[in-house]
Formats: structure tokens, C-alpha cells, sequence
């Protein structure tokens, strides 16, 4: 029995639905009427594949449709969330002058929106990625290959959110105060380099996985905490960050949360592991990340929306603890050096990988320059020579080989 | 006894009496499948049984260990896993009727596509054993603690006691500090 039977079972099916119409002799064939032709012609098989094709772009609609649905739903609900926290710009512009709420890309799978303009934050960025709804004979396929070849499977592109809130390190009493110096503004960024994050219990494995800044905390576990999560930071003396400027209401805001929240993290390290010190220093940026589920209900939208409150009141609280009275401020200088510690040995393994890749690269050239070298010199000698060149390597070979016995032996 | 040489025991057992049926004939055939299809369905009952059970129970005790390293991915250090315990009594129960689901479609294309019987009748009692022999249907089902054997993670069973073994997670603080400090996360395959 052929494994392709059941092709060539529907292949034969096919072919039968006009054996009479493929059987007519050509003279009775040209006789019929394109009317009669038609009648005459069994179109089941043309029906059944407009069918599935109009079923393919059916499918494609609806859920390009639905995935817009769901992002107008979420930006909108995220959008009134930052104006309420006074953000001088939300959205985007086109070239045209309209407002954008959100860019769309991908065939409607990734969205962005992005508020600045704020004392204290820089800018907040908000990324969601949603499933190719649009094609539901992929999804199933991967859903069956993800079953039973879980490697072969994506799972970081699941559905998500990822809000990212970016301190600027500058403090303001009122609009019309003036800016502080440049001086002061970096004194003050330069004390959010450490990593402190609350982190949903169900996700811990996969947060440290694919958050390079995350593997290099350690997990405790706290009353602090809504037993739905654990505390993931560089030192444990980090973990009374949360309490001491969000306060113990943040606590049950964390356990309302716990259905969508997959982590809380203050950060300067980046989400990919940097392979070079220049991308080391590159990529270190100050923020608070929210990673979260796609969200979706109007409940779960004004937690969320609740949360980044929280988070920007943590950075506006820490900066003007930095502003104005920086003995109040939580992190003592005891912390941060453990902190600069950290990173100087984190830098240091990279460097150290670096080094080691180069001279295995430089190696390699080397032994290609010499290979090259040798066949060049082959290459103008005459046919003894050669012989004679030979003879000696392959004498060489023999004497090493020798020795190498009489070592062993 | 090793539960794996008595699965041994039994297929050999199971090949005897298979010996003696008459595997053409279609009443036979009936009650073979019915056989294999009824354990399977006892099979997973008893997993699912044991899968509410866990979300009854809900444990949140975070459980941290180091998995030893995948020689097959090409890893070469070992990787750290922070769960649960509800998460990883889940984890090892899905695996337990993935293998079920495995084991129904390669039963399914030698049986109908291939027209052997004899591996349905030799496979009609080992998947209600296995599933009874579960660590995870041990301490939910029969109460058991989850203390020696039981412990979590659990040892990969060897058919020759220690040798041979798979190599088992460690659980020693030196270990997890050392794998929890290693910065090894948000490495982008290419």
C-alpha cells in the first residue's frame, strides 16, 4: 500500500467528474454551444475550489478584522491612560498631519504606541504582538507541530504586551519651573542601573530565558507579595524597592493583576544578551518593563492602565527623591556599587568570550593564509619537486607519528 | 520490582498468549481493540483524575533546580528551571498523556495501516500500569508524600538501577546560585 494513495484516490476522483466530457470525440464537442459546453461540464471540482479559496480570503478578512478589533480596544483604553497622566504627546503623526493612536505592521500581528513629554519620563513604548489570526491553517500546523516537536516551535511569539517606560531623570514642580542641568540629570539616570522585578510564578523559567537581564537575578520568594509571584532582582535588599515607593496597596494591585501579568522589571540591562562589549555598552538603557498577556475587557484594561500609573509614580517618586533630598532616597550607594560590580564581571565574561572567538578566528585565517601559501609554492614547482615534497611531509608525518607512540609508550 | 522489567515480563507474557490467539479472526480482532482502546480510556482518566486534583491543591511553592544538560541540543551546561510545583506536576503529567497520544497513533498505523494485531494485545495493560505507576498519580491519587523517590524533580527510572541512569537535576544550593548568576538567558537563535 502506497502512502500516497489517498492522493492518488482523490487525483482518480477528480479526473472521474468529467471522464464523459474528457471522452467526447473533438467533432461532437465542437458542435455544442458554449452554452451546452458549459451545462455539459461537471464543475464540482472548479466549485469545491473557488469554495475553499473564498473560505482562505473569508478567513483572511475576519481575522485581520478581529486583530484590529483587539488593538483599537487595547491602544484606546492605553491611550486615555496617558493622558491622564499628563503626557504632552501620544501617538503618532503622519506626514499627511493625521493622528495615529497606533502604527500597525505585519499584516495587522505588531503594534506600537508611544507617549512623551513628561516630567520624569522620558517616553513610554508600547509593543503588542498578536497571532496570525488571518491564517488559521498555520496556526493549527503549529499547534499540532508544537505538540509534539516542542523545539520546532516559536513560542516567544505568542501573544503579548510590552509596555516600556524610559526615565529621563528630570524633576519639575510645576510647568513654568525651570529645566536642572545636564550634570544633574545624568547624576540622577545614572542611579537607576540596577534590576529589580516582580515576576508571575507561572512564567519564571520563560521570563529568565528569553530576558537576558532577568537571568542574572535571583529568585526569593516574599510575604511581600501576593503568593502569585516572586521577587527577581540582583540582591535581595532590592526587593524593598516596590514596598518602599509604591506602597503595600501595589500588593493588591499585583494580585488583582495575576491573571495577565507576566513581569514588572526595573532594568538598565538589555533583553538580548550582548555578544560585544560595544553592544554592551550600547545597549544599556534605563526603564521599567511591563511584559504582559495581550489584554483585553474593559476590568482587565483599567489595571493595566492602573499599573503603569503605579510604575510612572515610582519613577516620578524616585526622581525627586534624587532631586531634592537624595539621603531620603531608597538605593543607598551600597546597593548601586554591588550593582557596578555585577555589571564590571558581567563585562568582563563578555570580553573574555570576545577574545577567545577572535583568536579562534585569527587562527583559522592564519592556517588559511599558510594553506594557501603552500599550495602557491606547489603550484610553481616542477612534477620531481612536488615529488620530493611530498616524500618529505609524508616522512615528516611518520616521524611524529613515531614519537608520538614512543610517548605513549 | 523494577517497573520496567515488569513491563518486560509482561509484554513477554502478553507475546505468549498472543501465540495462542487467532489473530484472523474478526471477533478476536474486536475484542483486542476493545481491550487496548479500554486502557488507554482507563489510562487517561486516571491521568485527568489526577490533573484536578493538582489544580485542587494549587501548590505555588516555587521549586528550583538544575536540569541536566541536553546533549541532543547540542548544550553543555546544565539549564536552570524555576517553577512551581502545580506547574511542574502539569509538566509531567502533559508529557505522561502526550506519550498516551504517541502511543494511540503509532497503534493506529501499525494496526490499520500496517494490519498487525499482535502489538495491540501486547500494549493493552501497560498503559493502565504506567499510569498507576506515575509518580505524579502516586501523590495525588494514593497520597502518597512527596519525600525519597517521590521528590521533586524526579530521578529518570533506569532498568538497571543506578547505572546506566540518565543524569539526575541537581538541587544543591551552590548549583542553583551558580546557574541563577550565569546571565545565559536572551540568547536570539539565529
Amino acid at each position: 500500500m502506497s502512502i500516497l494513495e489517498p492522493f492518488l484516490k482523490l487525483s482518480n476522483y477528480a479526473n472521474k467528474l468529467n471522464e464523459k466530457y474528457a471522452a467526447m470525440p473533438i467533432g461532437e464537442l465542437r458542435a455544442l454551444t458554449l452554452a451546452e459546453r458549459i451545462r455539459f461540464y461537471n464543475w464540482t471540482f472548479e466549485i469545491w475550489a473557488l469554495a475553499l479559496l473564498a473560505a482562505v480570503y473569508g478567513a483572511y478578512v475576519i481575522g485581520t478584522r478581529l486583530n484590529s478589533r483587539r488593538a483599537t480596544q487595547l491602544f484606546d483604553s492605553l491611550t486615555d491612560g496617558f493622558q491622564k497622566l499628563a503626557f504632552a504627546k501620544v501617538g503618532f503623526s503622519t506626514k499627511a498631519g493625521e493622528k495615529k493612536q497606533y502604527v500597525a505592521e505585519q499584516n495587522n500581528t505588531w503594534y506600537t504606541t508611544f507617549a512623551t513629554g513628561r516630567s520624569s519620563i522620558e517616553s513610554i513604548t508600547a509593543r503588542a504582538h498578536m497571532t496570525a489570526r488571518y491564517n488559521p491553517l498555520t496556526l493549527l500546523m503549529e499547534r499540532v507541530v508544537g505538540l509534539f516537536f516542542p523545539s520546532l516551535f516559536e513560542k516567544d511569539l505568542g501573544e503579548f504586551l510590552e509596555v516600556s517606560i524610559v526615565p529621563n531623570g528630570i524633576y519639575v514642580t510645576s510647568p513654568n519651573a525651570d529645566l536642572p542641568k545636564e550634570d544633574a540629570v545624568t547624576a540622577i539616570l545614572s542611579r537607576f542601573k540596577f534590576i529589580a522585578s516582580i515576576v508571575n510564578k507561572s512564567v519564571m523559567t520563560k521570563a529568565r530565558e528569553t530576558n537576558y537581564f532577568l537571568s542574572l537575578t535571583h529568585t526569593s520568594e516574599s510575604e511581600k507579595l501576593p503568593v502569585e509571584y516572586v521577587f527577581m532582582s540582583e540582591s535581595n535588599q532590592l526587593n524593598g524597592f516596590f514596598e518602599h515607593y509604591a506602597g503595600p496597596e501595589f500588593k493588591d494591585l499585583l494580585a488583582k493583576c495575576s491573571r495577565f501579568l507576566s513581569f514588572v522589571s526595573f532594568t538598565d540591562l538589555p533583553e538580548e544578551k550582548p555578544i560585544t562589549d560595544k553592544l554592551w555598552n550600547l545597549k544599556q538603557k534605563p526603564r521599567c518593563v511591563i511584559h504582559c498577556e495581550f489584554v483585553t475587557g474593559t476590568k482587565d484594561l483599567n489595571l493595566l492602565n492602573q499599573l503603569i500609573a503605579e510604575i510612572v509614580k515610582i519613577f516620578d517618586a524616585v526622581t525627586q527623591d534624587y532631586a531634592q533630598n537624595p539621603t531620603k532616597a531608597f538605593l543607598t550607594n551600597d546597593m548601586l556599587k554591588k550593582a557596578s560590580n555585577l555589571r564590571s564581571q558581567e563585562l568582563q565574561k563578555i570580553v573574555k568570550v570576545m577574545k577567545q572567538v577572535e583568536r579562534e578566528l585569527a587562527q583559522e585565517k592564519k592556517q588559511d593564509v599558510e594553506r594557501e601559501k603552500r599550495r602557491q609554492m606547489r603550484s610553481k614547482l616542477s612534477g620531481q619537486e612536488q615529488d620530493k615534497i611530498d616524500q618529505k611531509m609524508r616522512e615528516k608525518r611518520e616521524r611524529r607519528m613515531r614519537n608520538r607512540q614512543k610517548v605513549r609508550m | 520490582m523494577n517497573p520496567q522489567i515488569s513491563n518486560l515480563v509482561i509484554m513477554l507474557a502478553m507475546m505468549q498468549v498472543s501465540r495462542r490467539l487467532d489473530m484472523e479472526d474478526p471477533n478476536i480482532i474486536f475484542y483486542v481493540r476493545v481491550a487496548y482502546g479500554s486502557s488507554v480510556a482507563v489510562a487517561w482518566i486516571i491521568y485527568q483524575i489526577a490533573r484536578s486534583r493538582i489544580l485542587q491543591k494549587n501548590d505555588l511553592t516555587t521549586l528550583k533546580y538544575v536540569a541536566p544538560a541536553n546533549a541532543m541540543s547540542g548544550e553543555t551546561e546544565g539549564k536552570l528551571q524555576v517553577t512551581t510545583v502545580r506547574d511542574y506536576d502539569l509538566k509531567e503529567l502533559d508529557s505522561a498523556v502526550k506519550s498516551i497520544y504517541t502511543g494511540l497513533a503509532m497503534m493506529g498505523f501499525m494496526h490499520f495501516y500496517m494490519k498487525y494485531t499482535n502489538p495491540l494485545l501486547m500494549q493493552s495493560i501497560s498503559p493502565v500500569k504506567t499510569a498507576l505507576e506515575h509518580n505524579e498519580v502516586r501523590i495525588h491519587l494514593f497520597g502518597k508524600p512527596a519525600t525519597g523517590d517521590l521528590k521533586r524533580p524526579f530521578k529518570a527510572p533506569s532498568m538497571f538501577g543506578g547505572f546506566g541512569a540518565p543524569p539526575a537535576a541537581k538541587t544543591d544550593k551552590k548549583s542553583i546560585e551558580e546557574a541563577e548568576r550565569a546571565g545565559t538567558g536572551g540568547v536570539k537563535a539565529e
